[in-house]
């Protein structure tokens, strides 16, 4: 799992200014801006990629035969798969599958750890012990040890890996939720609406939560692209998307018995892996140091 | 999982991790004692697993070991030999007038790895344990009984006419083994699984196996052929690479001298490379995809010819085993009984095809293709399948899976039992008639191995009179046969895709390799080869 | 100190009784039919009555579970379909090879990350910061499996210079075979002076031991470079500068004893990152470890294997944490309070 904010957030409400603050931050740092720049590329990619594909063809790449194993050129960019597929085609449909899978995974992890963690670390008590004891056992295994056991079990395929990532993920998001939740209620104007009376319900809804959103996005952020890399992972390994399905991880698998002589079946959907996972790595670095001036240069 | 030892020992963790390090320790394949410089090892990266070490209820891969360190009583001899069969551990056979009795003279003086003699009486215990429990066991049903005559001669009785000589040569469940051996197998299932020695005659003994890894054999120094009429190799190392990639890294750093599956894309520049020789031989691989005659709409013949009709046999040669490959009439590869050189196949026309759909009224359907997901050839031509049936309105869903699975699903509830099952198939010996055409589309109770669930009685009493005919005369025999594999390609319950070719990728430090087109996982007999000059 | 250890000690083994219910339940989930599988493709069905019965597979649910826990603990774990023989036996077999590759990760991460992360909090905001950060977002960002293929591609199609795959060199074992004496070749090879082999087992585990270490690196150095900094910001830092103290000093000694605690933090999750990342890298490298032996056990959805990696994984993973808690806890005293 990549870095876990665990200090204490800055409440975001009160301070002046974030998108000036974020605009000037992202015309300091260029890295930033390139983070930017290719997440709008492949959210591009991921909504209207069969459009803006050369060849889509029923969604995987349409089959030629007569032009397969073609080295990169001007009229196949990324060069054409075993099939004659051309490679750039598949890349940019792969970028929805991508997007998707992680999209889901995280939303649903936060979905489901959230609450839980925000209730477990606000109300403290037996409710606390319970829910801490059973993120502990999820969290009991190595990364993707379970995802791969769960997979293993139900069988390969998008839906189970995406359900079993869900199931690796929650508890992180639970965690954080309960962290934030038990120092948030030691805030003086919590302590002190709670000694007013207010409902619970009101005090999380208007002050644990937006407190909380921060840290919670910069995570959610980093994550989209760890799940990409895990799911493109389990694709490797044939437990993710099956062919003939343009999912980055299973191509970068497909083309590995080619390697030596044509290298460029592995290597473009790797390198999208990779600059995607960067995009929202560097972004996410950015929101980290935008919320918390200890960071910043 | 408990009850698979025979008394499940209270040992605690310690005393299991100090015998899980003598395990590493005896099992690691790097002995201290062979240290001499001028050893002839012969390295060799094959694919081949093992999923027993018992030579008699091995049906599988690992008879690439097997068949070099157990020999039968006959061996089926390359395409263009002379004789077509020569002898093994028996010296001479012979048949009764009736065709009934088969007596066999065995060679005297061989013993077994274990030092066991081998005679009649060894001969028989294999034989009948083989017909209990072979995993092949089914290739002896004709035979009533083994009667020992003398210390080196058996007679086998049979219930109807049969061609022994074929059965006995088969690359399964035909081993000798040592009596020994036996004994303790019945007693105790998991005798063979230790994977310690080997208990044969043939010409390399099991010195060491790691799982998953390696093999290691050495030359059984008393073997019956000797060891002095040419330069053999003195120890062999198999290096168990399921990857094509990881064969072809392996050869070209000179990490071994023999690999049998590189990637297709890579033959050319290994066959012009001065440094190796590409042999491809005709091999008994076939690939064919089963249909479900079972489920609508491909319980209408005319459908199933639209299939035949619209696939891309070329492309699909092309695509998955660039062109080392030819297609297939009937499932029957050429090259074996019975010959189906003169029968008919399809080619591809998707008008055609078109039109038989009209006839049939089909628009569309949805039709799901189940093949195994470590089956690289499969796997890259199974789109084209996908591609070329969806001209036809066809919505193909392709599902790989492991092929255990892919088995069990085709075998359970029939509601969700798949439309096509991609199949790779090798026949148990040289009759694909008694296998390939019986196991495959014979109808029976429970499908065993006729997936498409075809029951047509004309077939099967066409194949059940050529089975009986085999025997005694063979040229009715194939006259039967050739009917059948007619019917079969007419009908269409499976569509017939291609046979492989073998590819043995050798390097030119090394001589003597030939293809032997009867025993298809023993792909390379050791014992043939020597050190280039 | 004890009372602490006790009451890790007490959780750690809950919870890996939980991790035992989870991985049964979860076998128990395998669709296919397990006696079928175990005997082979053309199994007459007695057989396959046969060996449900041997693998009590008709008993309850909870009976089940009973006894598979209580031969678990006498160490049958149950025999892999597979290769048939006992799946402990088959990880305790592979397990020096993987554990090689993990260390020489390990050896390589944790030196770099740290030094990296230190010279980027120590020179912040200047070139090298920013080129400490490139780096270790490259480190997180790369998939292991791709960065293994770039550097076969790389060493060994185009400059020629390390070997592909595999552990050792095929003839040496022939002509200068290591003495197994732990069967970590490494170790093996020095300590019994086998040089040749030294040098040929080192040089394949190179390639191997840089994929699996960058994601670490990259890791590492950012939680390090954080930790510093926040660290360095602290009031008793200011005043040691004010009097006079060498920075050297307070970086590496003040500073970096302070930021011990997530640091070590870190290294945990890099043990559990290494556990999962390695089997990438083996299949890439042909290594053959547990990495290996998982994914194909996966793939043939070998069950009892299945299980039995998972639960010695999660295990490996339960002893970890409990030592970089114990680690941390003598750190810092303040957490042997919670």
């Amino acid at each position: 799992m990549a870095a876990t904010y665990n200090q204490l957030p800055s409440v975001i409400s009160e301070r002046p200014g974030f998108a000036r603050r974020a605009a000037r931050a992202i015309a300091h740092d260029w890295l930033a801006l390139f983070g930017l720049v290719i997440i709008a590329v492949v959210v591009v990619a991921a909504l209207i990629g069969p459009l803006l594909a050369p060849s889509p063809g029923d969604g995987a790449g349409v089959i030629n035969v007569d032009e397969r194993m073609l080295p990169p050129s001007l009229a196949y960019p990324f060069g054409t798969d075993w099939l004659g597929r051309d490679m750039l085609t598949r890349v940019i449909l792969g970028a929805r599958i991508a997007l998707q899978v992680s999209l889901i995974v995280v939303g649903l992890a936060i979905l489901i750890g959230v609450p839980l963690g925000a209730i477990a670390g606000y109300r403290r008590g037996w409710l606390d012990g319970l829910i801490m004891r059973i993120t502990d056992l999820f969290l009991a295994f190595p990364p993707l040890l379970l995802a791969m056991a769960i997979v293993a079990a139900l069988g390969p395929g998008l839906q189970n890996a995406t359900l079993a990532l869900v199931v690796s993920w929650w508890p992180w998001y639970a965690r954080l939720a309960r962290g934030l939740a038990v120092s948030l209620r030691e805030w003086p104007f919590v302590d002190a609406s709670r000694a007013m009376g207010i409902r619970e319900s009101s005090i999380i809804l208007r002050h644990i939560v937006p407190n909380s959103l921060g840290p919670i996005v910069v995570q959610a952020t980093i994550d989209i692209g760890t799940v990409i890399l895990a799911a493109g992972g389990l694709a490797f390994i044939g437990l993710g998307a099956r062919p003939p399905a343009p999912d980055w991880g299973l191509m970068v698998a497909e083309g590995r018995q080619y390697i030596l002589e044509q290298w460029w079946l592995s290597t473009f959907p790797g390198l999208a892996i990779f600059f995607t996972v960067l995009a929202f790595n560097l972004v996410g670095d950015l929101l980290l140091r935008l919320l918390d001036p200890r960071q910043e240069d | 999982m408990h009850g698979t030892t025979p008394q499940p020992r209270a040992v605690s963790r310690r005393v299991a991790v100090a015998a899980a390090l003598a395990v590493t320790l005896a099992g690691s394949a790097v002995t201290v004692t062979a240290q001499e410089d001028d050893l002839d090892v012969l390295k060799v990266a094959h694919t081949a697993n093992i999923t027993t070490w018992d030579p008699v209820a091995s049906f599988s891969t690992e008879a690439q070991y097997m068949g070099n360190m157990y020999e039968p009583l006959i061996w089926a001899t390359p395409a263009g030999a002379d004789e077509e069969y020569v002898p093994g551990l028996a010296t001479s056979w012979s048949t009764s007038e009736d065709g009934l009795t088969w007596t066999f003279e065995l060679e005297q003086g061989v013993t077994f790895h274990d030092g066991e003699p081998f005679d009649a009486a060894a001969a028989k215990a294999s034989i009948d344990a083989a017909r209990e429990r072979g995993g092949a066991g089914f290739i002896w049903g004709p035979v009533e009984s083994v009667e020992v005559v003398d210390d080196y001669t058996i007679d086998i009785n049979l219930s109807t006419p049969a061609a022994l000589d074929l059965i006995a040569s088969s690359t399964y469940a035909a081993w000798m083994v040592s009596p020994a051996a036996l004994e303790a197998a019945a007693a105790d299932p998991e005798f063979f699984e230790s994977g310690e020695a080997s208990y044969g005659t043939g010409p390399y003994m099991l010195e060491s196996y790691v799982p998953d890894t390696e093999v290691l054999l050495t030359q059984f120094p008393d073997y019956r052929l000797g060891w002095d009429d040419a330069d053999h190799y003195e120890k062999v190392l198999i290096t168990i690479t399921p990857e094509s990639i990881d064969q072809q890294q392996a050869l070209e750093g000179g990490q071994v001298d023999i690999a049998n599956r590189v990637p297709p894309e890579s033959v050319e520049g290994l066959d012009a490379n001065p440094d190796f020789t590409v042999h491809r031989d005709p091999s008994l691989f076939t690939y064919v995809g089963l249909l479900n005659t079972q489920r609508a709409p491909l319980d209408d013949t005319r459908v199933r010819q639209a299939l035949a009709l619209a696939t891309p046999y070329s492309d699909i040669i092309d695509v998955s085993v660039l062109g080392q490959g030819t297609q297939n009439r009937a499932s029957v590869p050429v090259g074996i009984f019975p010959d189906s050189s003169n029968t008919s196949m399809w080619s591809q026309d998707m008008e055609a095809a078109k039109a038989l759909m009209a006839e049939a009224g089909v628009e569309g359907f949805d039709m799901e293709i189940t093949y195994a997901a470590e089956n690289p050839v499969e796997a890259a031509f199974a789109p084209l399948l996908q591609d070329a049936y969806g001209e036809l309105g066809i919505n193909v869903t392709l599902t790989p899976m492991p092929f255990n699975q892919q088995w069990d699903r085709s075998k359970g509830d029939p509601d969700g039992r798949q439309d096509m099952f991609l199949l790779l198939w090798w026949p148990a010996n040289s009759d694909a008639g008694a296998d390939n055409l019986t196991s495959l589309f014979r109808s029976s109770e429970e499908p065993s191995f006729n997936l498409s669930y075809w029951q047509n009685e004309t077939y099967d009493s066409l194949i059940d009179e050529a089975t009986a005919l085999t025997g005694s005369d063979r040229d009715a025999a194939q006259a039967k046969y050739a009917e059948a594999m007619e019917l079969l390609v007419e009908e269409s319950p499976g569509i017939f895709f291609l046979d492989t070719s073998a590819v043995t990728t050798v390097a030119n430090t090394v001589e003597g390799f030939e293809y032997n087109i009867n025993y298809p996982f023993t792909q390379i007999m050791f014992y043939q080869l020597s050190p280039a000059a | 100190m004890i009372r602490f250890l006790l009451r890790r000690l007490t959780s750690s083994l809950f919870v890996l009784a939980g991790v035992s219910v989870i991985t049964f339940w979860l076998a128990r989930l395998i669709p296919s039919d397990v006696a079928a599988i175990y005997i082979g493709p053309r199994a007459r069905p007695e057989q396959i009555e046969r060996v449900r019965e041997q693998l009590g597979l008709n008993e309850g649910l909870i009976t089940q579970y009973l006894v598979y826990m209580r031969d678990m603990l006498a160490g049958d774990w149950g025999s892999s379909i597979a290769t048939k023989r006992p799946v402990l036996d088959e990880i305790l077999l592979r397990l020096p090879a993987t554990l090689e590759l993990i260390v020489a990760a390990m050896l390589i991460a944790l030196p770099v990350g740290l030094v990296l992360g230190m010279l980027s909090a120590r020179w912040q905001g200047r070139p090298i910061d920013m080129g400490v950060r490139i780096v270790s977002i490259v480190g997180v960002s790369l998939p292991a499996f791709f960065l293994g293929l770039l550097l076969q591609i790389l060493f060994f199609r185009s400059l020629d210079v390390l070997p592909l795959s595999g552990r050792v060199d095929s003839d040496l074992r022939f002509v200068s075979p290591i003495d197994t004496v732990t069967g970590v070749y490494i170790v093996d090879a020095a300590v019994t002076g086998n040089w040749s082999a030294l040098r040929d087992v080192a040089w394949h585990l190179i390639l191997p031991a840089i994929t699996l270490a960058a994601y670490p690196i990259g890791l590492i150095s950012r939680m390090t470079r954080s930790a510093m900094l926040e660290s360095l910001g602290k009031d008793y830092i200011r005043m040691a500068r004010a009097y006079g103290l060498r920075e050297r000093y307070i970086v590496s000694r003040l500073a970096l004893r302070n930021a011990m605690v997530p640091v070590l933090t870190v290294i945990g999750l890099t043990l559990a990152y290494l556990l999962t990342g390695t089997f990438f890298v083996e299949i890439v490298f042909n290594w053959p470890g547990l990495g290996t032996f998982a994914v194909r056990s996966i793939l043939a959805t070998d069950y009892p294997a299945i299980m039995g990696i998972a639960l010695f994984g999660a295990a490996a993973y339960v002893v970890i944490n409990l030592v970089v808690d114990l680690a941390q806890a003598w750190v810092d005293p303040r957490i042997r309070l919670t």
